[in-house]
């Protein structure tokens, strides 16, 4: 390499073409990588590009949970198969209705087979985020569903969703679809994110984009950031207007996750989230008590850390003990003019 | 450690650092590649590092003792010995806890462990393993003589970019070189090697982890109803890339380190799917690997020199011995029996005068049969990709149904169908034809010197590696999550 330069007649032209090729070699797979992202935008990053996508969706901007339905008849074909379990509305046998993610289908299918007298629906929407779960409560509600009983599960997890994308991050774009704003670093960064959607690509996976970078979901459970908490506020006191307005009494469960049994680390998480439901004045179901209690803490988890057979059957004893207690009985039962 | 774990990038530039600190050291040198690769080894679980450091020790006594002593053939018993115990106790001890628990009642918690997350299989373990026994033969055969040095070979056995996935290396081309006269002070190719780990990076992280969560899905959730009708061929073949782009994609990364600190080490893939007949293929996938089932099972074995069925016979026995090294299941021994089948049909095809006459085809239609051997060899391996990609046996006979009875509206549904991966696809595999159309198929060591000619040509090929480096960095899906496939082996 010296040795070429060296010897060409002259070495400022040789350097020059080395630095333009250089130059070339450098942008050319940029500018192809670039076209890629642009011409098939990933799946990832679609909720960061706003309006710069067009993304036909069925939201709504709402003043206090960020996003709502439009209306029932554009939900109803687009979740179609996930709520044909709903289909019809109503039915003679007491209807309980369990929202949340996993850990909500594991608790209602418990019920079902424990409680054959009771109607147990369990819903889940794509978006398994909790401001939109009281969205979809909402709707539902709306659209003239009546269970005797709703239940929120939430886990630690759950929560720290709104510490890395706090509940202001969430918009709706010009065609309804939902978004989400993300941390700028800066000048002259935010240039290139606003402008690359390759380096706003490289910006999400790299999980720079989140508003803590720093934050690690594994310490939910002893620090709990103010902002998540007071968003949890918001989300829950939306709940409760809606749960008295169609007068469905509202449980939420609040369980922990396996290594705060297991290795009993800190429930601080759990103690907020208690009191944040307590003063939106909605009834709060914490099993740690049952939990701890047990002999063979391993046998509640399978290696995924959802519960076992086992897990679900103390679960579900627990929360029914719960809901024989005398104020949260009065609290669960339909008004006489339902 | 992995080349993509986050640490891996605070380790590499300290590396290099103390080891062109150490250029003029050579003691010291050996040290900092020796200690910094028991790191690298030993980061996420310490106890790898003693395990590591047993074999190296036994691989290096027994090689003296070969060496020096007149009972060679018992101390080659027992050096191998060592090395296939260590092996089978790491790798098959669950199936053996599990089996025995099943058949004597022994307590489940036995069996539960060893089929736990807890049961850790030092990762790379094999690769270590198969470099100490060619070793051992190859100083019994006489063809190199012992190293006399414990650390020196302790160095060659686990040398971080050669250590967790190969290439499989033997003692001429890389502990011959670790000598006080030897030991490289710099870089052996700077821009290949370079280019070589860029591409080992896009390979992994943006086609193979691309194409990983594509498909994973459907592999998961093959014996679900969420599946049924699922047409399973264009699914197996993403996995038939992904596996190739995985694994050559660490080995480009492997072998651009050992250039750029003055190593070249053999290929271990050659455009494999390419291949136009089993053996063929075996030529040309995991080369390192054939190499060493040749030479240290197949020709012990008899190989051809003993009739045809007797060599029928060593290549079956070589073939499922390399399926079940793969792990203690009865699915990776139906895929190595399966390889071992294709490569007998390939050997008696050949016998035969059709194949003469077919092959001594030219012109279009000689053109169109390299075609027709072609698509018969890669879907005969895409065939036994099922066996290696699902381990439950009956998983993989469904893999294998569904490639025949599958709902026609469901072709391509779900990550099959996801055409900005195929684009993605397509357009690696056209740049890789036109840069080898454009260099006239020359080895990339070639193509470097070619580079010094030409200035621009220089400058665009280095600026096209850094960014590879940076598309690579920019586009990985999540890399944390996806672990190279063949560190499991």
């Amino acid at each position: 390499m010296q040795n070429s330069a060296v010897t060409s007649p002259s070495s400022k032209i040789a350097w020059a073409r080395v630095v333009a090729g250089l130059v070339a070699g450098f942008l050319l797979p940029i500018l192809l990588a670039e076209a890629y992202v642009r011409l098939h935008p990933p799946e990832d990053l679609h909720i960061y590009l706003g309006d710069s996508l067009h993304r036909p969706g069925i939201y709504r901007p709402d003043p206090v949970l960020r996003a709502g339905y439009r209306s029932a008849d554009e939900y109803v074909p687009f979740e179609a198969p996930r709520i044909a379990d709903l289909r019809p509305l109503n039915s003679e046998r007491p209807t309980w209705l369990f929202l949340g993610n996993s850990f909500a289908r594991g608790l209602s299918a418990s019920v079902h087979d424990r409680m054959p007298s009771h109607r147990v629906l369990f819903y889940r929407e794509a978006k398994d985020e909790f401001h939109l779960r009281v969205a979809q409560f909402r709707l539902l509600l709306e659209s003239g569903l009546r269970p005797d009983h709703a239940f929120f599960t939430l886990i630690p997890i759950e929560v720290a969703r709104y510490v890395l994308r706090p509940l202001d991050w969430v918009y709706v774009s010009r065609d309804g679809a939902l978004s989400s704003k993300f941390r700028l670093p800066g000048e002259p960064l935010d240039s290139l994110l606003n402008n690359s959607w390759l380096a706003r690509v490289a910006w999400v996976r790299s999980r720079m984009h989140h508003a803590d970078p720093t934050f690690r979901m594994s310490r939910i459970t002893e620090v709990v950031p103010q902002g998540a908490l007071a968003d949890f506020d918001a989300m829950l006191r939306a709940l409760a207007d809606v749960a008295r307005k169609y007068e469905v009494p509202v449980t939420i469960v609040v369980l922990p996750d396996r290594r705060q049994i297991l290795d009993q680390s800190s429930f601080s998480l759990q103690e907020k989230l208690t009191a944040s439901v307590r003063r939106a004045r909605l009834d709060v179901f914490d099993p740690r008590d049952v939990f701890l209690a047990h002999a063979d803490k391993r046998a509640m988890y399978l290696p995924d850390w959802h519960y076992s057979p086992v897990g679900d059957r103390i679960l579900l004893d627990a929360l029914l003990a719960h809901l024989k207690k005398p104020d949260v009985a009065t609290a669960a039962r339909r008004p006489a003019s339902q | 450690m992995t080349f993509v774990d986050s640490h891996f990038f605070a380790f590499l530039p300290v590396f290099i650092l103390l080891w062109w600190l150490t250029r003029n050291r050579y003691e010291l040198r050996v040290g900092v590649m020796l200690w910094s690769s028991l790191i690298f080894y030993g980061y996420r679980h310490w106890w790898f590092v003693p395990i590591i450091l047993a074999y190296a020790l036994v691989d290096w006594g027994a090689g003296l003792l070969i060496e020096r002593s007149t009972r060679k053939k018992l101390f080659l018993t027992l050096g191998i010995g060592f090395n296939l115990a260590a092996l089978s106790f790491w790798k098959y001890s669950p199936l053996l806890m599990k089996t025995t628990s099943e058949l004597f009642g022994w307590p489940s918690s036995m069996s539960a462990y060893a089929l736990s997350d807890g049961w850790i299989i030092p990762m790379g373990i094999s690769f270590y393993a198969f470099i100490g026994i060619a070793y051992m033969v190859d100083v019994y055969r006489g063809t190199i003589t012992a190293e006399r040095d414990l650390w020196r070979y302790a160095l060659f056995a686990s040398f971080f970019p050669h250590l967790v996935a190969g290439p499989i290396l033997r003692a001429k081309e890389f502990l011959w070189h670790l000598g006080p006269d030897a030991l490289p002070n710099r870089p052996l190719a700077a821009w290949e090697g370079t280019f070589l780990i860029a591409r080992g990076f896009f390979k992994k992280l943006v086609l193979a982890d691309g194409i990983a969560v594509a498909i994973d899905p459907f592999f998961s959730n093959i014996a679900d109803a969420s599946t049924a009708g699922v047409w399973s061929a264009p699914y197996v073949y993403l996995y038939a890339l992904q596996i190739y782009l995985d694994f050559s994609g660490y080995t480009d990364i492997g072998r651009g380190l050992g250039l750029w600190f003055g190593f070249r080490w053999p290929e271990n893939f050659n455009w494999p799917y390419l291949a136009t007949s089993a053996q063929d293929f075996w030529r040309r996938w995991h080369m390192t690997l054939s190499r060493f089932l040749r030479d240290y099972l197949y020709i012990p074995l008899g190989g051809n020199r003993h009739g045809l069925a007797r060599a029928i016979l060593a290549t079956m026995i070589t073939m499922l011995l390399g399926g079940i090294w793969h792990g203690a299941s009865w699915s990776f021994m139906i895929w190595g029996g399966l390889h071992g089948a294709f490569l007998v049909i390939n050997r008696l095809w050949a016998m035969t005068s059709l194949q003469a006459r077919l092959a001594r085809l030219t012109g279009p239609s000689g053109a169109i049969w390299h075609v027709v051997c072609i698509a018969l060899t890669f879907n005969a391996v895409c065939l036994a990709w099922c066996f290696f990609r699902l381990t439950d046996l009956s998983e993989s006979l469904e893999c294998v149904r569904r490639a025949f009875v599958f709902d026609a509206d469901k072709m391509l549904v779900g990550g099959s169908g996801d055409l900005s991966l195929w684009m993605m696809l397509a357009a690696y595999g056209l740049a890789s034809a036109a840069a080898a159309i454009a260099t006239r198929g020359a080895p990339l060591s070639d193509v470097g010197q070619m580079l010094d000619k030409e200035h621009f040509v220089r400058g665009a090929a280095w600026g096209g590696s850094l960014s590879l480096l940076v598309v690579a960095w920019a586009l990985a899906p999540d890399a944390q999550s996806v672990p190279f496939i063949y560190f499991q082996f």
